[in-house]
This record gives structure tokens, sequence and C-alpha cells, in this order.
């Protein structure tokens, strides 16, 4: 019987999971062989909705998950880079004063969706109205269509510095779990800053630094709203990920067959990158 | 005994069957009756869609009928309205009544969503009022030969051009009116290039044209102007008419190569379009709807002037139809109220629609939101013939076409958004646009039909 009670206290969660997602999966897997629209009815279509996508017949899907790939990469190495980069010199401060660092980065994350949005759209706002134009033109240099010109590199940097409070949070905690002997030894033995960095921090924080970068990919995989909300994914697709792509199809066409199997490519790709990730920073090792 | 037998059964049935019309009748008559509507903006502004449904529903219970009637205004874009409603039609618990934009019928007509109204609209009863209804409006609301809905109004796509600039420009009033008159010879796209061009030159303006942002319904406007094609009547199948869209795309192209047209539209916020408009920063608006002159006087998009008053809009700004290339042209949307195929009551319902749409509420929305009346006879109402700018919709109404009607509609309005986005910012030359629009219609919209 007491076996029984951690189960009994897993219930609740189980069927949550069982109605917010395993139901839900199962749904998206059924409309994905179905022609569903708007009505929220539809005939079964087999794998057509498949084959549009991978026979390249919808011209955009290749731009979308080249994309994809580069909003992922580019988010992650701000992330995790400057998420490291900050751990690292907030915490060499030690004490009051990187607290202080480390909160005021905090502040993107405490940030409301929306307003952080509209920062950016103000920030790069391609009229005489732009923060970064109105900063141009007092300086003497030509206003630039920011949004029409480096589209994704914009949603890049509004995501990836996002992401960098938390990593920074989670890696200031890792360091300071790292003995402070070992860091002297280090020093004693004639270790370069970088030295000490490269060779003897990084592997002690391995674990954490693999589960970040893992969290992350997820996340810009899967996520959308501040692209939606700053560049809509254009102009023609610029910054338009699979995500992205997914809602537009499924609720702004309200194409819910062809939706759901973009949603299945998309769910594929994430645990496909997830595992490639594991093996490659060797995290199952870790565990 | 199989005739006895027969006969009880036949008896039986008449028993049941009158049984049943009572049971309607005293429905009707005695029961309450439980009526719902679901209508929707988007944005404060037409909330006489809802207020009229209730107008009328006060005028029903006046008549006697036990009605207990509920709307719901939804200030909401249309994609989560439709969402909402297509969920309550599917789990049962749809409303009665529907207001919606003529674009969605067919989709819903084909899914036996909403009921045809002909059996209401045919009858004699209906005929005075089925007359007063303006030319082409009943076909907006029609699907394969049965009419769907009750028009309400017509959003009347316009251009907004700024008199003021014109003026400066060294223009009299008189040569203002005569160039932007729909019957004048002088009122052509050229020309309003040739104007653009010379406000740009003298620096009055920053640009001479500016359009919305997003996929709305400003693309089917400019492909309309180039006399376009958009749906096949004899199969009922989309057209991509690419001879048109070429025109269309080449149009807008030149604009931004000459500087008339930001090239990066795409990407502006609402705010400073409309700021751009009333602060005359440029010359002609054309990704506008009549109803835009009473956003400007209840939002503040002047950064000086704050909301505009009726007075300065008359002076400094004018509204015109879209030159086109066969003549003027003023792309219309309709939007109606539907009856729901789920409803228990379709006779009340229609009885309650065709009092909301009496010329008298219709007025009332029309001078409320400053979109077109539907009704003939609504210009002779007073209050409406007070609206000097009413008067000048209805005058640019006599150019009117109906805008396309078929389910993939909203699919092909993003495509051409897309494409124009890619063509303006020069990330896709013209020949690349039109093969991408050949080979997305292709992939997106079953049956098409590329010309």
């Amino acid at each position: 019987m007491k076996k029984l009670i951690p189960y009994f206290f897993l219930l609740p969660l189980l069927l949550l999971i069982l109605l917010f997602y395993i139901i839900p999966a199962v749904s998206t897997i059924y409309i994905s062989t179905t022609d569903m629209g708007r009505s929220l009815r539809g005939d079964l279509v087999g794998v057509k909705n498949f084959a549009r996508m991978f026979s390249m017949e919808d011209p955009v899907i290749g731009r979308v998950l080249i994309n994809t790939v580069v909003y992922l990469f580019g988010a992650l190495a701000i992330t995790i880079g400057g998420g490291l980069v900050l751990a690292n010199a907030t915490f060499s401060l030690g004490g009051k004063t990187g607290g202080f660092f480390r909160l005021i980065w905090f502040l993107p994350r405490a940030t409301p969706p929306v307003v952080w949005a509209f920062l950016w759209i103000w920030a790069f706002d391609p009229t005489k109205f732009g923060l970064l134009n109105m900063i141009f033109r007092n300086v003497g240099l030509a206003e630039r269509s920011w949004m029409s010109l480096y589209p994704m590199l914009i949603v890049i940097l509004a995501n990836g510095i996002l992401g960098i409070p938390y990593t920074m949070t989670i890696l200031s905690a890792a360091l300071g779990n790292i003995p402070t002997e070992v860091v002297e030894a280090a020093k004693i033995d004639g270790a370069s800053g970088w030295q000490t960095i490269l060779k003897i921090k990084i592997p002690l924080i391995w674990w954490p630094l693999s589960f970040l970068t893992i969290w992350h990919t997820l996340a810009y995989l899967t996520t959308f709203q501040y692209i939606l909300m700053i560049t809509g994914g254009g102009p023609f697709y610029a910054s338009t990920p699979l995500a992205l792509y997914t809602y537009q199809k499924a609720f702004q066409n309200m194409e819910l067959g062809y939706g759901s199997a973009l949603a299945l490519v998309l769910i594929l790709l994430s645990v496909i990158i997830i595992f490639a990730f594991r093996k490659l920073l060797g995290v199952q090792r870790e565990t | 005994m199989n005739k006895k037998f027969l006969g009880v059964m036949f008896v039986l049935l008449l028993a049941a069957g009158g049984l049943f019309a009572a049971g309607q009748e005293e429905e009707a008559a005695g029961k309450v009756v439980s009526l719902k509507a679901m209508t929707i903006g988007p944005g404060p502004v037409p909330v006489t869609r809802a207020k009229n449904l209730e107008s009328a529903a006060e005028k029903l219970k006046g008549e006697g009928v036990n009605l207990d009637f509920e709307v719901t205004f939804s200030t909401q874009k249309f994609e989560p309205y439709r969402t909402s409603f297509s969920l309550a039609y599917r789990s049962g618990s749809a409303p009665d009544i529907l207001s919606e934009d003529q674009d969605i019928i067919p989709e819903y007509a084909e899914e036996g969503m909403i009921l045809p109204l002909d059996s209401y609209l045919n009858t004699t009863a209906y005929k005075k009022d089925y007359d007063d209804f303006l030319p082409g409006l009943w076909d907006a609301v029609s699907w394969k030969g049965k009419t769907y809905g009750i028009p309400i109004e017509g959003v009347v796509n316009c251009i907004f051009y700024r008199k003021d600039v014109l003026r400066k420009m060294g223009m009299s009033d008189e040569q203002i009116e005569r160039t932007f008159s729909p019957e004048s010879k002088d009122f052509t796209l050229e020309k309003l290039v040739e104007l653009a061009k010379k406000a740009k030159k003298a620096g009055l303006v920053e640009y001479g044209f500016t359009h919305r942002k997003g996929a709305g319904d400003y693309w089917f406007n400019s492909v309309m102007m180039f006399g376009g094609r958009f749906v096949d009547e004899a199969t009922g199948n989309m057209i991509i008419d690419t001879k048109a869209l070429r025109k269309d795309f080449e149009f807008h192209k030149m604009l931004v190569d000459e500087g008339l047209l930001p090239p990066d539209m795409a990407s502006w916020d609402w705010k400073v379009i409309h700021k751009y408009t009333v602060e005359g920063r440029t010359l002609f608006w054309i990704g506008g709807h009549s109803g835009q002159w009473k956003e400007y006087q209840e939002k503040e998009y002047h950064e000086k002037l704050g909301k505009l008053t009726e007075e300065y809009l008359q002076e400094n700004i004018g509204i015109a139809p879209f030159p086109g290339v066969g003549g003027p042209v003023t792309p219309v949307k309709v939007h109606a109220y539907t009856i729901v195929a789920s409803t228990k009551y379709p006779d009340i319902s229609f009885d309650l629609i065709a009092r909301a749409s009496s010329p008298e509420l219709l007025a009332r929305h029309a001078i409320t939101t400053f979109r077109g009346p539907t009704r003939k006879s609504v210009a002779d109402l007073p209050d409406f013939k007070a609206q000097a700018y009413l008067s000048k919709v209805l005058k640019i109404m006599n150019y009117s076409r109906a805008f396309p009607k078929h389910p993939a509609l909203g699919v092909y309005k993003t495509m051409i958004f897309e494409a124009m986005s890619g063509i303006e910012t020069g990330r896709l030359s013209v020949d690349a646009a039109v093969e991408f629009m050949k080979a997305k219609a292709k992939a997106d919209i079953p049956g098409v039909i590329i010309e």
C-alpha cells in the first residue's frame, strides 16, 4: 500500500498530461490526415498533407526550414554565450556588486512580453519615429529600414537576449558550487584567466550548460510570439521559422489539416535535435 | 386488416402533425423564445451592429413576441471570432444569428452552417424591402444561387487625398474637385502619380502614397484597379489573374523606385501609418475605407491637434474611388446578418434581422460608423441627409464593385501581401513574385485556375 502513495500524488499531474497533451497529440495526428478547415469538419486525405510538405509543393517550406535552423542557432549562441559571459563576469565581481548587475540583467525577463516586443518594434521602427533612426539622424547618419534589412537578426537578438537572464542565474549558481581550491590550484599552476575558464570552470559546469542548451533549443523551436509581434515573420517569410508558419497555416489561414502535419514535423524535428544534442553534449553519460 | 392498420396509422400521423404544428405556434405565441446573436466590430466603432439587433428585439417584443434576446459584440479580429463561432457550432451552442463579412459566406454556406434566406426574401411581404437595397448587394451575400444574409453595411474602400497639400501646389478648390471627380477625364492613375511626384519634389510630403500593413482588403482593391478577376463564375473556382497581378506588382515597384511609397510599409506601426495621413505627410492614403473618417475623429493620431474635427477633415481631406484601368472602382465589402442553421427559430430570427435592417436603423448605423448604407431610402432620411461626408460616400458608391467571394480568399490575400512585401523591400523581382503566386496558389488553393 505504501508503494502506491507516490502514484497517488502523481495521478493529478498524469491526468492533466493526458487531458492537455496526450489527447491533443493524438487528435493532431488524426487531423493531420484530414483536410479540416475552419468548419472543423474534414475528410480523410491520407498522407497528402505530408506529401505537400516533403515534395516541396509548398514553395515556402524550404525557406522556412532554413530560417528555423538560422534562428535556432543564432538565438542559442546569444543566450548560452551571453549567459556564460555574464555569469562569469558577475560571479568574478562577487558579493553585492555581482548581485546588482545580475539584477539589472534580469530586467528583460521581468518585462511583460508585449512591452518587450513593443520596445523592439519602437527601436527598429523604419520611419523617422524609430529610436535607432532618431539616434542616427542626430549623429548625421542616414536613417535605415531596419525591419526590412535585418528582420532575422532583430528577432534573434530579441529572443536571444531574453534567454540570457535565466542562463546567467543558473550558471552563476553552478560557478558558485565549484570548489575554490580547484580554481586556486589552477592559478598556482600558472593557468591564465582564459585557461581557467576553458579548462576548469566550463568542464565543471558542463551538466547545467548542457541542460540550458537543450532547454532553450526546445523553447526556440516551439515558441514564436515575439517574432509574430515584432516582424510578423516577414518581409516575404524572411523571419518565419517552422513554429510561426505552423501557427499561420493552422490558425490564420485555418488550414487545420496541413497545420497539424506541420506541427507533427516540428515535434519530430525537436525530438531529433534534442537526442542529437544529448549525444553531442554527453548529457546521458553525466546523468 | 392491412387497410385498417394503414388507415389508423394515417390518422395518427395527421394527429401528430397537427400537434407538432400547434406546438410550434404555441412556441412562438406563448412560450419564451430565446435567441442569441454574435456580432463583431472589429474594434469598438460598429457597435450598432449589435445595438440595432437589440432595438429590433424590443420592437418584436412590442409586437407581442415573448422574446428573450441576448447579443454579444466582439471587438476582436475576425479570426478568433470565426474560431469561436466554429467551436460553438460544432459543440451545439451556436447563436441563432451571426453578423459576418461577405467573404466568409461561401465557406459557411458550403458547410451548411448558415441558412439560405430565399424563402423569406422572395415573399410578397418582403418584396418592397428587398427592392430597396442597393443593386449588387444581394449578390454579395449569395452563393451558388442562394442568398444567405441581409446586407447591413458596405465597407467602402477608397482613396483619401490631402486637399491642403494640393492647394500648396497651386490648385484651386475647384480644380481639386474637378481632378478627383470620378466623372473627370483627369481622374487617372497616371494623374495621381504625377501629382505625387510634384508634391514630393516640392518637399510638401514625405511620400506620395501609403498603403496598409498586413494581409487586408487593400490587396484586392489594387488587383481590381488593374481589372483583375478572382472567381470563375462557371466553376466557382478561384482564378489567379497573373496579368492583373503583374501590373499591380509593377505599379507598386515603380512607386517604391520613384521614392513615392515607403519600401517597408509592412513593418510600419498602424499609429504611424494613420499619423502620416492625418498630418499630411503623405498625399494619398490608399489603404483605407470610409469608416476611418470616424476613427480620425475619435483617436489622437495627429501629434498637435489630437482628435480631428469634422470641419478640419472636410477642409483638408477628400475621398475618391480608385482610378481603375476600365474607369473608377469603389471596392465595397458587405457586412450582413445571417441565420445560423442550427437555430430552433428561423422564422423569428428572420423577423428580427429584417427589423434590424430597417432604413432608420441602417441610417443610425451609417451615421455611427461612417460606412456605406445598404438601402436606397436611407439617403432620404433627414438625419442621414445632414451628414455631408456620408453623401460623398454615397456618391462614390455609384462606382461600387462588390468584393470577390470564395472560401480561399483569405489565403489568397495573404499570398498577395507576402509577394508585395517581397517586391517592395527588394527581396523579390516582379517575375519571381508572379512565379511565387502561381506555385503557392497551386499548393494552397484546391482547383485554382491560373490565367
